[in-house]
């Protein structure tokens, strides 16, 4: 059990520290005349496993209500943000900049929290 | 000062709030997302830097103390910047994804500092109501 927690202690920052990262790539992508593709591929694939990584660190760490709830909301958003770039309405494509706003905010709270053990 | 602390307290959460519709704004004008005009974000961005210069002198007048007054004079350098860094002329060109990376910042700072601000005006709610309580 222990374990499962220093683990989404770990998780938990570095998954924030890929969002940052994640908000540069969208920036180089959208107005630094650079490719988009590398911000898809680290959305499509880490930002989206690490949160199910996650939840399943926080069941199996018995981490309470709060944060395992929190952490089924982040899969929930992170899922989102990929589903939403990919409908044909504009102002729901829109959603995927404040989405990301959103996750970053819950994440957040969630390295907090992890960080003072929960 | 007590009107001031409050004060920032109420525009703090307000422009947190602006900086989350100006993220929307950004997804709504991308051509690769939205395709709507930029004009609106544009617009939100000057006003929300104006609003944090309202906020640096309400933390001056309300006394928040050096650390709030030195991160109002961040946030409102960051909000400042965030107009260079999505200039068009920008070389190299890939400085200018620090926009987005500004926009992150501010809205963590913005919240930083409207949770602590409304932790001091509870705060001293809650001194006033214990000294009523004791007088």
């Amino acid at each position: 059990m222990a374990l499962a927690r220093n683990a989404f202690r770990v998780v938990a920052w570095l998954f924030l520290v890929a969002l940052v990262v994640q908000f540069f790539l969208g920036g180089l992508g959208t107005l630094g005349g650079e490719s988009i593709d590398p911000h898809r591929l680290l959305g499509a694939t880490a930002l989206t496993l690490t949160p199910i990584a996650m939840l399943l660190l926080a069941v199996a760490g018995h981490l309470g209500r709060v944060v395992i709830a929190m952490t089924a909301v982040l899969v929930a958003f992170v899922i989102l943000e990929t589903v939403v770039v990919q409908v044909d309405v504009s102002w729901l494509k829109a959603l995927h900049v404040p989405n990301a706003l959103i996750v970053f905010a819950v994440a957040q709270a969630l390295a907090m929290r992890a960080g003072r053990g929960v | 000062m007590a009107a001031a602390r409050t004060a920032f307290m109420g525009l703090a959460w307000l422009f947190v709030l602006g900086v989350a519709v100006q993220f929307f704004l950004a997804g709504l004008g991308l051509s690769e997302l939205g395709g709507e005009s930029m004009d609106p974000h544009e617009a939100l961005g000057h006003a929300l830097t104006i609003v944090s210069i309202v906020l640096l002198l309400l933390a001056v007048i309300g006394r928040l103390g050096r650390l709030l007054i030195g991160l109002s004079v961040v946030l409102f350098l960051l909000a400042f910047f965030q107009s260079l860094w999505a200039n068009e002329d920008l070389d190299p060109m890939a400085l200018r994804s620090l926009h987005v990376l500004g926009g992150l910042a501010i809205f963590v700072l913005g919240h930083y500092l409207a949770q602590q601000a409304t932790r001091l005006v509870r705060g001293e709610g809650a001194e006033g109501a214990r000294g009523g309580a004791g007088a």
